[in-house]
């Protein structure tokens, strides 16, 4: 929540008390203020200020209120400022030095004047507990700050483990299609190989017949590799298809009817891009349900060989704050920036969420 | 050139300063004086070593309206020197215009009139007590313009009612117990003091001077940008 310049803190407030207290002493002095007893009022604001001014270990305090004590053996009405001590110390909860000072002033000034202390005190004890109250607040804030910083620290380095993990992946993929290829391929087509030399070896010995069987085994071996090579793609195939059936069960899942339009093909798609764009429909359609009640919900998903868009918009919004402050939508805009997308968003009588992205992953 | 050697050539510069440091204080001297009393212009120059105040505290707080003391912040300069320059230039020139008051009043009233020394001491503590004021209600405003415009009705009601711009005694008994709040009261007081004799009096109102000038400056040497 954005601060008024002008909003007046416990500092501030406490000072203010310290300047009341100060007019007050002075009210309540005014018919026996003499010279010598207006010096001793001088000493004590002069005192107070070089607190406000200057920083000195708050012992020497001590020492001013025992000063002020002993000029008021002299001059009795001067016992009454004792009590601005008395707020200086109860402010900062040292209840050991206020203690024989508010004693005094108990022992030395008339019952309506003693109330001047007594209310000194009170106050410097409430803005003591608000100043502790307002401490422990500022240690909150700062824990809760240390936390989300920690956790975005933590997003950081779950980005860079999913980087290395589709990395990871990518390499996987290239040996399985290497253990494919060498498990059913590689043999027949050595096989194959094989028997088309002996094949050529027979020919030039004049041995026909043998010729013709080897023949018809190199053919069984090429034809049984054709198939091979056939399953190993539908096996390679088969994961990208399942894919673009979960983006598809997204929209067909979705608790409001989707108004879907696809053009292009998604399985050109890289896979990192591919999963970035289901985690940015997900999001999308989860912030649609959080958000609003739609009565209409569209998407619009344009594959291109260069680049992917998503729109996703609905209506029927509830009135909340801007929802970019969220941390779905935060997170959603790092990784499509990560690939070298961006999101937008447009908010008035419907919500539209933007997302585009590079076809292919930016190496 | 040293910051204090500038100070005294910025406040020299300005033709109303040495107006109201050399010239004006000799005119106070043809003021009548009331019989039994201290000459008139004598608690009159406190009005006049106000005004004087507040002008040569001009250039502080020009420089901290056009942002030349945040310059000063970058620089090796320190808050403190600087500030210690300027009111040491200003408090030099205010104790030039006390002297020549005081030395121009002994040769226009003679010695028998009162005691010069003690006089001159008690002007120099109330210069440097409305150098400190001038100081503090300048840190109030941000438009030298406006702290001027309230300053001279605030400073003329000042006066006026703490005894220097008439006799005290004139003043009804309850203004004269309120007046005491008011810094510029204890010049009158002194002065009084001064026509009796009393030296616990005069040493009194010196230190509640000195006390104030110490208040007044705790306040306007906040640094402020």
């Amino acid at each position: 929540m954005p601060r008024s310049t002008y909003a007046l803190g416990c500092d501030q407030v406490t000072r203010l008390m310290t300047i009341l207290l100060l007019v007050l002493s002075l009210f309540l002095l005014y018919e026996k203020l003499d010279v010598p007893l207006m010096l001793v009022f001088l000493l004590v604001l002069f005192s107070l200020l070089l607190r406000w001014r200057f920083t000195f270990n708050p012992l020497f305090f001590l020492i001013d209120a025992t000063l002020l004590v002993v000029v008021s053996f002299f001059q009795v009405d001067a016992t009454l400022l004792l009590a601005l001590y008395i707020y200086t110390f109860a402010s900062r909860i040292q209840v050991f030095a206020l203690s024989p000072f508010f004693l005094y002033c108990l022992a030395i000034l008339p019952f309506p004047l003693l109330l001047f202390p007594a209310v000194s005190l009170l106050l410097g004890l409430t803005m003591a507990l608000w100043k502790k109250e307002r401490d422990t607040m500022r240690q909150e804030a700062d824990e809760l700050r240390l936390k989300v910083h920690r956790l975005q620290e933590e997003e950081e380095h779950l980005l860079l483990d999913y980087q290395d993990a589709q990395q990871l992946s990518r390499l996987e993929e290239r040996n399985h299609i290497a253990q494919i290829l060498h498990d059913s391929l590689g043999h027949e087509l050595t096989a194959a190989h094989l028997t088309l030399k002996a094949m050529g070896s027979l020919l030039v010995r004049g041995e026909v017949e043998k010729a013709q069987d080897s023949q018809a085994k190199a053919l069984d071996r090429l034809e049984n590799s054709l198939d091979q090579l056939k399953l190993a793609v539908r096996q390679l195939q088969s994961d990208e298809e399942a894919a673009n059936q979960r983006l598809r069960q997204l929209f067909e899942q979705f608790s409001y009817p989707v108004d879907l339009h696809l053009s292009g093909d998604l399985e050109l798609l890289d896979p990192a891009v591919r999963q970035v764009l289901y985690a940015a429909v997900k999001e999308a359609l989860t912030n649609v349900a959080k958000h609003a009640r739609p009565t209409m919900v569209k998407a619009h998903i344009a594959v291109t060989g260069a680049t992917t868009r998503l729109m996703v918009e609905n209506d029927g919004l509830y009135d909340q704050k801007n929802p970019e402050t969220g941390n779905g939508l935060r997170y959603m805009r790092r990784r499509v920036e990560a690939l070298g997308g961006s999101v937008a968003i447009q908010r008035d009588q419907t919500f539209r969420l933007l997302v585009t992205l590079p076809s292919k992953k930016e190496m | 050139m040293t910051i204090f050697m500038f100070a005294l050539q910025q406040n020299l510069k300005q033709k109303i300063s040495l107006l109201l440091l050399l010239v004006l204080p000799l005119v106070l001297l043809f003021i009548p004086s009331m019989s039994g009393s201290l000459p008139m212009g004598f608690s009159l120059f406190g009005l006049l070593n106000l005004y004087s105040a507040f002008l040569l505290t001009r250039p502080v707080v020009e420089d901290r309206m056009q942002k030349i003391v945040v310059r000063i912040a970058a620089s090796p300069v320190s808050h403190g020197y600087y500030l210690a320059s300027h009111l040491l230039a200003s408090l030099l020139l205010l104790s030039v215009q006390c002297l020549i008051f005081v030395v121009a009043s002994f040769l226009y009233f003679g010695p028998e009139q009162t005691n010069y020394l003690v006089l001159f001491l008690l002007y120099f503590s109330y210069s440097a007590m409305v150098l400190s004021l001038s100081l503090a209600w300048n840190s109030m405003f941000r438009s030298y313009a406006t702290s001027f415009a309230l300053f001279s009705g605030i400073g003329s009601i000042m006066c006026l009612i703490s005894g220097l711009s008439f006799p005290l005694s004139l003043l009804p008994q309850s203004i004269q117990t309120m007046v005491r709040v008011l810094p510029t009261y204890y010049l009158a007081h002194g002065l009084l003091m001064l026509g009796k004799q009393s030296g616990s009096g005069i040493l009194l109102s010196a230190v509640v001077l000195w006390i104030f000038a110490g208040i007044f400056l705790l306040i306007g040497s906040k640094r402020r940008f």
